[in-house]
């Protein structure tokens, strides 16, 4: 059997339900893999106690021989750090809340994961106050030069390299699909309103979602049905009946019709990538789907929307941090911040009146064109090198990771569509890429199908970090 | 719009609301502002005309559908 840490979620409850694999020893190769990165690239801000995470294992099997099993029985489960574990503080990434308290409860999704058997192992590293792309300290395991992409790089990182079953990441303006794209894994934003905010620390209110990030896209979707549902105690909880995430993932795709839009989504990318892209596309006409090549002709001015929402609720949420306490927060969060600050309230007006614009473009491009998905890449390049975060396009142009990264994603956010990382393929120099699946709003079945179906035919998720080889 | 931000109306904006930016700050909170209002006029012809938008629209058109 393959090392248990490298295992699919899917295939580790599958080992566990046959006798094959404990949770005990789950968790210990989880815990020994822990020592393949230098600490100072650590993905995670803190690890429970060994003894503590043994005795849950162990409790686990125990249950599990009592025959109580949950969807997540024995899961080793990372939480970035801006969601709330009962017993550990939530610092957000940032040093002015290094002196806060514990928390005293959990958030209700790390209520859904441990209420499905999941175990939580400690807290992922996230830029500050989840902002920004780079997430340091934390590398990509791929390359330890390069950086895992934001905000929830740690997340990923901690993926890739096998030091957690499942990680649990947020996504404002791409914080899931970005570093899930440049990590080799699986991340997936649900439609805005489909998991409970609660207890995470917000960003920016109407734009901000938590998702998992897995290895697999059926790991995704296992790991979204224990955390998604109506929460009352959020108001941007939605209020609809939350479909199951697995419910159509074991269906094949012929016949399902996909948007290829490449105006704005293919105007800058790294060499190789379109081409990358154009496989993807391939592979799923292979499959059965129909591919329409047509543009959704508002998505530059829905990742605008984007933007200017995006920086002035968090500037909103933040004033009082950066007028008092300035000295403790990162440079480049507050200049951010204070940009924001600066922004006349009818401009953050007028993009809230654009974004009911860019919803009803987008809701009919999907219409006219009869689509249940589009598909469009999740980064306009791949992890950048950690001292020099930019990306440099095949026309020679170069663009900050900052905007590169979340170009492809935010627009998606202003409409609060789901979307899900699929890894693509990798670049000559060993370089994961992901390709985003966007779907109809409370349409996760939808994109999971296709995303399954992808990449149990293309098989990306067989590729290992070469850190984690014989680790 | 069209709005062009330069170091005075930075200083000067901030000094209305009681912000205060230190004279190493101002050319790149005024980068980072200019970014917001060039991201505006991109979609600044969408406002034109408030009347015909639908507010009760929302992003839940697949349950409409359905």
């Amino acid at each position: 059997m393959t090392n248990p840490c490298d295992l699919s979620l899917t295939d580790a409850k599958r080992h566990m339900a046959d006798g094959s694999l404990s949770a005990v020893d789950l968790m210990e190769s989880i815990l020994d893999r822990m020592s393949v990165i230098p600490a100072e690239y650590h993905p995670y801000v803190v690890v429970r106690d060994r003894a503590e995470l043994m005795a849950e294992a162990a409790e686990s099997d125990r249950a599990r021989a009592a025959g109580a099993v949950g969807p997540l029985h024995g899961i080793p489960i990372g939480i970035k750090d801006i969601v709330d574990v009962c017993g550990l503080p939530t610092r957000c990434g940032s040093r002015s809340m290094e002196d806060c308290a514990p928390a005293i409860e959990d958030a209700p999704l790390v209520r859904g994961f441990k209420a499905a058997g999941g175990i939580i192992l400690g807290k992922t590293v996230t830029q500050e106050f989840a902002a920004g792309t780079i997430s340091a300290p934390s590398r990509n395991p791929w390359d330890l030069d390069r950086i895992p992409g934001g905000r929830s790089g740690g997340s990923a990182a901690a993926m890739a390299a096998g030091r957690a079953l499942r990680t649990i990441g947020t996504d404002t303006g791409g914080g899931i699909r970005c570093p899930a794209s440049v990590c080799g894994v699986t991340g997936l934003k649900p439609t805005y309103g489909t998991v409970s905010r609660r207890g995470i620390y917000p960003l920016a209110w109407s734009l901000d979602t938590a998702g998992p990030i897995a290895r697999t896209v059926a790991d995704s979707a296992i790991a979204l049905d224990t955390i998604s549902g109506r929460e009352p105690l959020d108001p941007g909880s939605a209020p609809v009946r939350h479909r199951s995430a697995a419910a159509e993932i074991r269906q094949d795709i012929r016949g399902l019709r996909i948007g290829m839009p490449r105006l704005f989504f293919y105007d800058k990318l790294e060499a190789e990538l379109s081409g990358i892209f154009d496989a993807a596309a391939d592979c799923l006409r292979e499959l059965g789907a129909q591919i329409i090549e047509a543009d959704w002709d508002l998505a530059a001015e829905a990742r605008a929307v984007s933007m200017v929402i995006n920086r002035a609720e968090t500037s909103a949420v933040h004033d009082r941090r950066v007028r008092t306490h300035p000295e403790l927060v990162g440079d480049e969060w507050r200049l951010r911040v204070k940009a924001g600050l600066l922004l006349p309230a009818t401009t953050y007006l007028q993009a809230h009146q654009a974004r009911i614009v860019v919803r009803q473009s987008v809701a009919n491009y999907f219409n006219q064109h009869r689509l249940d998905a589009m598909i469009m890449p999740a980064t306009a390049g791949t992890a950048a090198r950690a001292d020099d975060p930019y990306l440099t396009y095949a026309d020679g142009t170069r663009e900050h990771v900052l905007s590169g990264y979340t170009r492809m994603t935010m627009p998606t956010n202003a409409t609060g569509q789901p979307s899900i990382s699929v890894p693509a393929g990798f670049t000559s120099a060993g370089l994961p890429i992901g390709m985003q699946i966007v779907g109809r709003p409370f349409a996760e079945a939808r994109i999971c199908r296709i995303g399954h179906a992808y990449e149990q035919a293309a098989r990306w998720i067989d590729r290992r970090p070469a850190l984690t080889q014989g680790a | 719009m069209g709005n062009k931000v330069t170091p005075e109306t930075v200083k000067a904006t901030a000094e209305m609301i009681g912000l205060e930016i230190k004279d190493d700050e101002v050319e790149p909170v005024m980068e980072r502002l200019q970014l917001l209002f060039t991201a505006a006029d991109q979609f600044s012809h969408l406002t034109e005309n408030s009347a015909e938008l639908d507010l009760r629209f929302n992003a839940a058109w697949e349950v409409e559908q359905a």
